[in-house]
């Protein structure tokens, strides 16, 4: 009977043995860390912390609120990033917990230096995880850690929430995971785009709480220029107006507002808007018999008219073709300015790479090398359809409406 | 009709005289011709009880003749003994010169005014049925006695069900009396195929029980099997239809029930239509029903007189309380000791808030918590009415609210522990509410010790057990294991009436539904 139980209970041991990552550890015996920057100087990386302090943050009852700020950070040095996170101990009573680390900043230096190290630490250890956002900055990255944001409890989480707030109500950059850094520095181009993340405004640091005590404040957080990584190194930036275009080519656009002139002779201001609701875009690459590549890009998208600042009836149909042909020529321009900046940096980080590769898999081998090199062979056309599918409750311009009584 | 069969018993060993081998030793003991002798016999035997009241009488029938009406006073119906039973004896107009045996068969048949009398030539029987309430008349010079069906039989009043309330349905609930529970039910199922078969057990107690089932409906095997478990039964006293349960159930230890308990007439009636077997313990409200699934022990009576939409709905909630009560704590457990990783970041940053400063490990924290509330429900049960609100206080206030400020258990735990609890009294069944509260510590242990793998260790060891459990040759975890589409219409979900109709009912509880 006792050796009928063993024989049953046999599967159930082995399946204990099987467990990778179990160690009892009690939530007061962690420091959450949600954000971490990475510095490079002097040969040595410098990781600085964002501590998550939970009873500052969880207004826990009998205690009254405390005015203790809800992060603490830290940095520490080593000349590897896992040997300067093992220092940590030496300063901290909690064994450093990275699972809910929500963004990594890496610091210009350290881009320029080359970020491989840190895209090693993530692909081996289970603790970290692929999901954190990644940013660069100029300058010191400790400082945007060291940032309060208003409303929001946890800086680190705010900031990635405000990457994909960004990525899907107003395209401008992707949100870049780690994950897909990883995937496109792996990628036949080798090349890709984190954005760049700021502190805007006067010198003068939102550390404290009492700097959130004033409705304005002096400085905040913004997402700024594109830094362009090749290899596993930072090549360039790319400013907002020429990044604009990026995430059409790249079928990245959630939703974004477009800017366009809606009069008849095209000369006035872009004071008409319109919302892009859903966009999609297909590339189809041709290789010519010269080796060249054409590139055809069609991009087609729908969405509802914003703001209208011409006397036009929206209710004629000339008009609302008018309207969704300047939105596709304004898409258009966005796209080519982009592609044109892509080709001067001289880095495909659009990933054109990987679409010719599908295509022409025997003719990419030969392509590759000088592929980035090579950009500005490659012919882009380009074809925007936009469908404008409302003009909201008014179909004429308020002032038009007004003048016509 | 219960007076009916117990006559009929009485009679048996007259007519069947000494055959009954398991009484037989005790059968070698005659009447004697004389009545005084015949006393002291019986004297002897009810070992000079004090409640034994003899009283000796002339009556006007034959007037030389010394008669004896013997009984125990407090089990016998004094109304009837004095109208029906003395007073045709001291004023009766027949007169007779019969003498002897066939004088007693005459005031048998002529004088007692009483449905239920018999002839007794065996002192043994006639002490037997003297201690369960029958008069007995002895007259000088005959070697036999009249046994009188006087019993006075105390019967609490048939109530609302205490255990198993509903809403909507029958308001009505078993009692000790087996008599008025077979006439519960009698008068639901008016079906001449519903058969009784009446046994004794427990050689003290002599307690009567009755086996029912609605023949045709109920497979013949299975009336066998419970049938020959229950005459297997040696025992000495059986004080509850528990001990019934204990020992006819199937063998192999298991937490979970396997014959089911109810208190309502209508559920039993209910199982006794789909050709389950009921088992009425004299003494105890609650009637046996087997035999039965893991899943039926989550459908209450009430599912079939509510709308079949709210029912399934209700049905979903009581397996996922079940499920909720079993594992949660050991959940909570496992994820904020060992998987922090899974929790979205403000959860785990609003759950360490709460842990900071709480010396204990989650492990303790919440096995002590589980324990207070173990210990809560207990005293619940035990104590004295009056003194129930004292408790809750003490409870809610004390252990809960100051143990938080107190900063001993986090207030997450206390919502853990509270939850649970209340998922656990929704499982209709309380033995398979039992069930879930011992394998909650089980887990929790497990949890403690290996966090989530140790939970799916437990969960895979309980799903094996449960499925190589049968009850009465049915298996336990039927219709899901072995699967029959048919029946998933009555088992998560209560479909509709006229879909459950078509149901042929004897078809449910074939052994032969195992699969082989």
């Amino acid at each position: 009977m006792i050796k009928h139980w063993l024989r049953f209970m046999y599967p159930f041991i082995l399946l204990l043995l099987l467990c990778g990552c179990w160690n009892r550890v009690e939530m007061n015996e962690i420091g959450v860390i949600s954000a971490t920057a990475v510095d490079w100087k002097d040969g040595k990386w410098i990781v600085s912390y964002q501590l998550v302090i939970p009873q500052a943050i969880s207004s826990h009852s009998g205690s009254s609120s405390r005015s203790e700020a809800p992060v603490n950070v830290f940095s520490t040095e080593g000349a590897s990033i896992r040997q300067a996170i093992g220092e940590a101990s030496r300063e901290m009573s909690r064994k450093l917990y990275f699972a809910h680390n929500q963004i990594v900043v890496v610091s210009e230096s350290a881009a320029r230096k080359g970020i491989s190290a840190i895209l090693e630490i993530y692909m081996r250890n289970p603790d970290a995880r692929e999901m954190v956002s990644m940013f660069i900055t100029k300058g010191s990255s400790r400082k945007l850690i060291e940032q309060l944001l208003p409303i929001e409890k946890i800086p680190g989480n705010a900031i990635q929430r405000l990457i994909e707030n960004e990525a899907g109500n107003n395209s401008l950059y992707p949100d870049m995971t780690l994950y897909r850094v990883l995937l496109d520095l792996l990628g036949p181009e080798q090349a890709t785009g984190i954005p760049e993340l700021t502190i805007a405004g006067a010198d003068e640091p939102l550390n404290s709480l009492e700097s959130l005590k004033t409705t304005s404040t002096k400085s905040k957080i913004r997402l700024g220029n594109l830094a362009v990584i090749q290899g596993d190194q930072l090549k360039s930036w790319l400013s907002q107006e020429d990044a604009a275009g990026l995430m059409w080519l790249t079928d990245e656009v959630g939703r974004v507002t477009i800017g366009f002139d809606c009069s008849k002779e095209q000369n006035g201001p872009k004071n008409s808007a319109a919302i892009v609701s859903k966009a999609t875009t297909k590339h189809k690459p041709e290789l010519s018999a010269d080796g060249r590549v054409t590139m055809r890009v069609t991009v087609k998208a729908n969405g509802s008219l914003l703001e209208y600042a011409c006397p036009h009836k929206l209710t004629e149909p000339e008009i609302v073709k008018q309207i969704e042909r300047r939105i596709a020529e304004e898409i258009e321009a966005e796209m080519m300015k982009s592609w044109h900046a892509v080709q001067r940096i001289e880095t495909d980080i659009v990933g054109f790479g990987t679409v010719v590769n599908r295509a022409y898999p025997k003719q990419w081998k030969a392509m590759r090398t000088e592929w980035n090199q090579n950009l500005t062979d490659l012919k882009l056309e380009v074809k925007v359809t936009f469908n404008l599918t409302r003009v909201g409750f008014s179909t004429r311009n308020f002032k038009d409406a007004q003048n016509s009584e | 009709m219960f007076f009916g069969k117990r006559s009929k018993a009485t009679q048996q060993p007259l007519s069947a005289g000494t055959t009954d081998a398991s009484k037989s030793d005790r059968k070698t003991n005659p009447f004697t011709p004389s009545l005084k002798t015949n006393l002291d016999a019986l004297n002897q035997l009810l070992g000079h009880s004090s409640d034994l009241s003899s009283r000796s009488l002339g009556s006007p029938l034959a007037p030389d003749i010394t008669m004896s009406i013997l009984y125990l006073g407090d089990l016998v119906d004094d109304t009837k003994l004095n109208e029906h039973v003395l007073r045709p004896l001291l004023s009766s107009r027949l007169q007779s010169d019969l003498r002897s045996n066939d004088l007693v068969e005459l005031i048998g048949e002529r004088v007692i005014e009483i449905g239920s009398t018999s002839v007794s030539v065996s002192l043994n029987e006639c002490a037997d049925r003297l201690l369960e309430g029958y008069c007995l008349l002895l007259i000088q010079e005959a070697a036999c006695g009249l046994l009188i069906d006087i019993r006075e039989i105390k019967v609490r009043q048939v109530s609302e069900p205490s255990a198993e309330t509903v809403v909507r349905g029958a308001q009505i609930s078993f009692n000790e009396s087996i008599s008025t529970n077979l006439n519960l039910l009698r008068q639901i199922l008016r079906s001449p195929s519903l058969h009784v078969e009446e046994m004794e057990v427990g050689s003290e107690t002599r307690t009567q029980l009755a086996l029912i089932y609605l023949d045709g409906v109920a497979s013949s095997d299975t009336v066998n099997t419970v049938r020959s478990r229950l005459q297997a039964i040696q025992i000495s006293s059986v004080l509850d239809s528990g001990y019934i349960e204990a020992l006819i159930q199937d063998k192999g230890y298991t937490p979970f029930p396997t014959i089911k308990n109810t208190e309502r007439p209508d559920a039993v009636a209910g199982g006794l239509l789909e050709g389950q077997i009921a088992i009425i313990v004299d003494g105890s409200p609650f009637v046996l029903v087997a035999p039965v699934t893991f899943f039926q022990q989550f459908q209450s009576p009430e599912d079939y007189y509510i709308r079949f939409d709210i029912a399934t709905f209700l049905r979903l909630i009581r397996y996922a309380a079940f499920i909720i009560s079993m594992t949660l704590p050991s959940l909570y457990i496992a994820v904020t000791t060992f998987h922090q990783e899974m929790l979205p970041t403000t959860l785990l940053i609003t759950l360490a808030a709460q842990r900071e400063g709480i010396p204990f490990p989650g492990l303790v924290e919440a096995l002590m918590m589980e324990l207070t509330f173990e210990i809560l429900r207990e005293a619940g049960v035990r104590m004295p009415r009056a003194i129930g609100p004292a408790i809750s206080i003490v409870g809610a206030l004390v252990l809960g609210q100051a143990a938080v400020d107190a900063g001993i258990v986090s207030a997450g735990m206390v919502i853990i522990v509270s939850f649970t609890a209340i998922c656990n009294f929704v499982i209709p069944q309380l033995n398979m509410a039992i069930a879930a509260r011992l394998i909650r510590f089980l887990f929790m242990l497990l949890a403690g010790m290996f966090g989530l793998m140790g939970i799916i260790a437990g969960v895979l060891a309980v799903m094996i057990h449960v499925v190589r459990l049968e009850s009465f040759g049915v298996p336990y975890m039927s219709p899901l294991a072995p699967f029959s589409w048919s029946r998933m219409k009555d088992t998560f979900i209560r479909a509709p009436l006229q879909k459950l109709i078509k149901r042929e009912p004897h078809k449910v509880f074939q052994p032969d539904n195992k699969q082989k």
